[in-house]
């Protein structure tokens, strides 16, 4: 471990700075939290997110709903996208953009609100029109609203233009090239068909949330992207529904999580679903616009001893370092948070060997994100919790007090894990969280949160932890508007240390994380290489350099040489 | 210590115990109907304070009805008296396992040392310590012996997980063939087995078994448990009166109908028990009675979409196509996601000829993309108006997704005469 350093003059308020300089540090004492709250009066952010109804213990309450953090409008500094239950205690949810100015704060721009059909539950983030501007998924208890990105901070509903049509309960979604070619398809999951049936903890006793099993399961949405067919020059986005060609449309579930990425190792994204009190689905990519799912074989539908867990939030990443993508879960309390270690192209649930079962065992957790904290080189896990039904006997005043439940930080120790509750600051006070995104807000290099929270304002977190270096890739597509290369691999290579990444923002709960690549190096003051394996399987390899900045890495055109502004670059 | 002394000191135990102190209360927010079966335990355990069964039984009605703290004070107190019998620390265990996993090993332990022949702690147990990554451990509480053949699914599904974990992948495999062929019906065994031939390389094998699984029941995938079902059958709530009155075996039909007309009185704002009423009604014979019941629920409360949809049931075995029509349009209003009310709304619509009928069974498609029959009926609506080409784009969609429909034949028949007659249509 280096020596221990402090951020850019931690301040909030400071203009956001690509490359952070290692100079003008202090050293941060071991009793700090790791994370420290930054309050609206900070930020400027005035966002809390309403329940609908409380009396009527409505599902999407407590199912809650998600956050994002990325630049929706170009100007290099990420914005944060809010998902709200309901708006003015309706039954509409909605999306809150708060645009991140010059001085770090997010009020100098008005909150652009996007209106939702339902209940707001999550959002996705990705360029379907291959402009460079990504548009915004909302998914809510009802049909969900695609808008286009249309650049100075403008949107349009192009849900209907677009033939986007899901109008079952939308939950996580995410952006993913699964035919390779090169435009972004999206992939839905959906939760449960809900009626407003009461349900109690003991038949006929005190009502509370209702279990999913009381519903019927439902079918996840695949659109395949067909704007390149449009001849209009400023069409939107056109997608189609492949949802049965696909095969997709041959297993149900009840899907809270999603997320996409090559789990079998063929160079073709898959898509991950965790399903709740159902077997989770790994739908393998067939290479030929059909897939079939495969848990139960690869061993990730599971757990331990075979029984299907509430599955929550999902996260992928190569844990334990190992060359293989390994899947992190979150599950009811009860369950423990599950580790399927990959292992040639299936999957073992390793979670105990790992020391998660047991500190994860108490807490019903939702979003969740697996990246290098502290910066040792190594991904942590970083879990946001709140409970679905109150314990017997609980007061049914204050409301929420019951389902409150702290969030968990999991530092990685040579692939076991350790919880370390000073760390974790104000992520250890109980509240109902539920959507987690990870991104740079002050640009200092590490990440930042935003958590989404049912009931109260939106938790953003500074991160105050890292020692180590850092290193930040962007991977862009030229040929595509450069868009970021969603479904590529980074691979960041220092002496001794080699840490592979996957770029797929849509990953946790409900949520979607700033789409930039983040490795902490350690002590490393040298990038030896840095290789870029794109969506479309071709591989570039960047020279490395220097620590603690920003590369921009863009993937050269077909004939191998770079072109004027597609050139490879660093900031 | 006088003897005055004494008998005081023996006066205010006594009365201690009467007033059933350390007895843990009702939860005075549980239904009525528990809250009387419960006080009828506690004065139970009140009168008989020396009684492991008081206490247990106590504790396994607290237990049925998610009172876990209070169940796990009774059967402390229950094993305290009775160390020996094995449910008290078995049930303990299952309250304590949540918080403190450690805990309930220790207690699990404690029961197989009571009777080494119940198999649910050794099980129990065992799944515990795989869940810690123990399967050395786990094998050894599971309870074998080499020479003897075992006959329990159960024992050898947890056998085959041990021996994965410890990485005999091909010994997991025998134990997990074994498991299966005793458990036929276990969707959770056969999946254990599905993943062990794949882990072993055999994926064809894998496959094979895998398809087998897509016929049983999803939720197959529990072991019965002596145990936990003395705590079930302890739970009284009215859901599960209604389900047992609907599924018990051979149903007296008229007997489930007056038992779920008693329930739907005793709870006039759960539609649900309203709905099981009209359902049982419609399954009986009598949709008429269905119709009468659904409005009597619909006329008192808001629209609820699973009542209406049993009035449009009800109401089309009646041949009341307009009304049924009614109803489940207002279902897809309420909840435009509802494939089967689309569906059914467009059978109503059909009988109607309405032009609309198409529509609604396209919609149904969208919503649930493998409904074969709602395909074939699309397919059918085209070619009786005449629309040969959809019909036969829609008969080679219902081929692709479910290429053993039964339909297909007669579609293909329908549309190939609908061909000839159309083009001898233009020849004239």
């Amino acid at each position: 471990m280096g020596r221990r350093r402090s951020r850019l003059a931690c301040a909030w308020a400071l203009p956001v700075i690509a490359v952070g300089a290692a100079g003008g540090c202090v050293d941060r004492g071991d009793d700090q939290p790791a994370l420290v709250s930054r309050p609206p009066t900070s930020t400027g952010i005035r966002f809390v997110n309403t329940p609908t109804k409380r009396r009527d213990y409505p599902l999407a309450d407590i199912t809650g709903s998600g956050c994002a953090i990325t630049d929706l409008d170009g100007d290099g500094r990420p914005d944060i996208v809010a998902v709200g239950l309901a708006r003015d205690n309706s039954d509409g949810g909605f999306l809150s953009i708060h645009w991140q100015g010059p001085d770090g704060r997010f009020d100098g721009a008005p909150v652009t609100t996007l209106d939702l059909a339902g209940a707001g539950m999550g959002v996705a983030v990705g360029d379907l029109t291959n402009d460079g501007l990504p548009e915004l998924l909302g998914t809510c208890v009802g049909p969900d609203r695609l808008f286009h990105n249309l650049g100075q901070r403008e949107f349009r509903d192009a849900t209907v233009e677009s033939s986007y049509d899901n109008p079952a309960w939308g939950t996580s979604a995410c952006f993913v090239d699964y035919d390779r070619d090169g435009w972004l398809d999206l992939f839905v999951v959906n939760y449960v068909e809900i009626d407003d049936r009461p349900c109690s903890r003991t038949g006929g006793g005190p009502r509370d949330y209702c279990p999913p099993h009381r519903f019927a399961p439902t079918i996840d949405r695949l659109f395949r992207n067909v704007t390149a067919r449009s001849s209009a020059a400023s069409a939107g986005p056109r997608l189609e529904d492949v949802t049965a060609a696909a095969g997709l449309a041959a297993a149900s579930g009840a899907g809270l999580g999603a997320t996409a990425g090559d789990l079998t190792g063929d160079g073709w994204p898959d898509l991950y679903v965790a399903n709740d009190q159902m077997p989770n689905r790994l739908w393998v990519n067939l290479r030929d616009g059909r897939f079939r799912d495969e848990a139960v074989l690869r061993g990730c539908a599971v757990d331990a001893v075979g029984r299907p867990q509430a599955s929550m939030g999902v996260a992928i990443d190569d844990i334990d370092a190992d060359g293989e993508w390994d899947l992190f879960l979150t599950h009811l309390e009860g369950e423990y948070h599950t580790l399927y270690r990959g292992v040639g192209g299936a999957f073992e649930d390793r979670s105990a060997a790992a020391g998660l079962a047991a500190p994860t065992l108490p807490f019903t957790g939702f979003g969740v994100a697996a990246f290098d904290v502290e910066h040792d080189g190594d991904p942590d896990l970083v879990c946001v919790s709140g409970r679905v039904q109150r314990d017997a006997g609980a007061p049914e005043e204050p409301y929420w007090e019951p389902y409150r439940q702290r969030g968990q930080i999991l530092l990685n120790e040579l692939g076991r894990f350790r919880e370390d509750r000073r760390f974790a600051g104000p992520l250890d006070e109980s509240c109902i969280a539920r959507g987690l995104a990870t991104g740079d807000l002050d640009g200092d290099g590490d990440l930042d949160l935003v958590v989404n929270r049912t009931g109260e304002p939106l938790l953003v977190l500074a991160n105050e932890a890292a020692k180590g270096h850092w290193v930040r890739v962007r991977a862009r597509l030229p040929e595509c508007g450069r868009r970021d290369a969603i479904g590529a691999v980074v691979t960041v290579v220092t002496p001794g240390r080699s840490v592979r990444r996957l770029l797929q923002p849509g990953m946790g709960y409900l949520s979607s994380h700033e789409p930039v690549v983040h490795v902490g190096v350690g002590d490393a003051r040298m990038v030896e290489r840095i290789e870029v394996t794109w969506p479309d399987g071709s591989m570039t390899r960047h020279a490395g350099g220097a620590v603690d900045r920003i590369y921009e890495i863009a993937r050269p055109p077909a004939d191998g040489l770079p072109r004027g502004d597609e050139e490879t670059g660093e900031q | 210590m006088s003897m005055r002394t004494l008998i005081v000191w023996l006066a205010a135990a006594c009365l201690c115990a009467g007033c059933g102190e350390g007895v843990p209360p009702v939860d005075p927010s549980l239904d009525p109907t528990v809250r009387v079966v419960l006080e009828q335990l506690r004065a139970d355990v009140v009168n008989h304070v020396d009684s492991a069964a008081s206490w247990g039984r106590y504790g396994i009605a607290l237990d049925a009805h998610d009172c876990r703290a209070e169940a796990a004070a009774c059967y402390r107190r229950a094993r305290t008296l009775a160390p020996a019998e094995v449910a008290w620390a078995y049930l303990l265990a299952g309250c304590v396992e949540r918080e403190n996993p450690q805990a309930a090993v220790d207690l699990y332990r404690r029961a197989v040392e009571a009777d080494g022949h119940a198999a649910e702690p050794r099980f129990r147990l065992a799944e515990l310590l795989l869940a810690r990554d123990e399967p050395r451990a786990a094998l050894e509480a599971v309870g074998f012996s080499p020479e003897e053949p075992i006959h329990e699914a159960h024992r050898l599904a947890l056998i085959a997980l041990c021996r994965e974990r410890l990485g005999e992948v091909d010994v997991a495999c025998r134990a997990a063939t074994d498991a299966a062929r005793l458990a036929p019906l276990h969707r959770g065994v056969h999946e254990l087995l599905a993943r062990l031939l794949y882990r072993a390389g055999d994926h064809d094998a894998a496959e094979r078994v895998l398809a087998r699984c897509r016929g049983l029941a999803p939720d197959a995938t529990s072991w019965p448990d002596a145990f936990r079902d003395t705590v079930r059958d302890r739970r009284v709530d009215p859901h599960r009166l209604a389900d047992l009155a609907l599924s018990a075996p051979g149903v007296d039909r008229e007997g489930a109908v007056t038992t779920l007309a008693r329930l739907a009185e005793r709870h006039p704002d759960d539609w649900t028990f309203t709905a099981d009423l009209a359902r049982c009604q419609i399954e009986s014979g009598d949709p008429g009675a269905a119709v009468v019941t659904t409005t009597r629920w619909l006329d008192r409360h808001p629209p609820t979409v699973e009542v209406l949809k049993l009035r449009g049931a009800a109401r089309l075995l009646r041949e009341d196509w307009s009304a049924a029509a009614a109803d489940f349009a207002a279902a897809t209003r309420l909840r435009p996601s509802d494939a089967s009310a689309w569906s059914d709304l467009a059978f109503a619509q059909q009988q109607l000829d309405s032009p609309e009928a198409a529509d609604s069974l396209r919609r149904a498609i969208a919503l649930a993309p493998l409904a074969g029959d709602d395909r074939a009926r699309l397919a059918e609506l085209l070619l009786s108006v005449g629309d040969v080409e959809e019909a036969r784009r829609t008969v080679a969609d219902l081929e692709s997704l479910i290429p053993g429909h039964p339909a297909i034949d007669r579609l293909h028949a329908a549309i190939s005469r609908a061909g000839r007659e159309g083009g001898a249509r233009v020849r004239d």
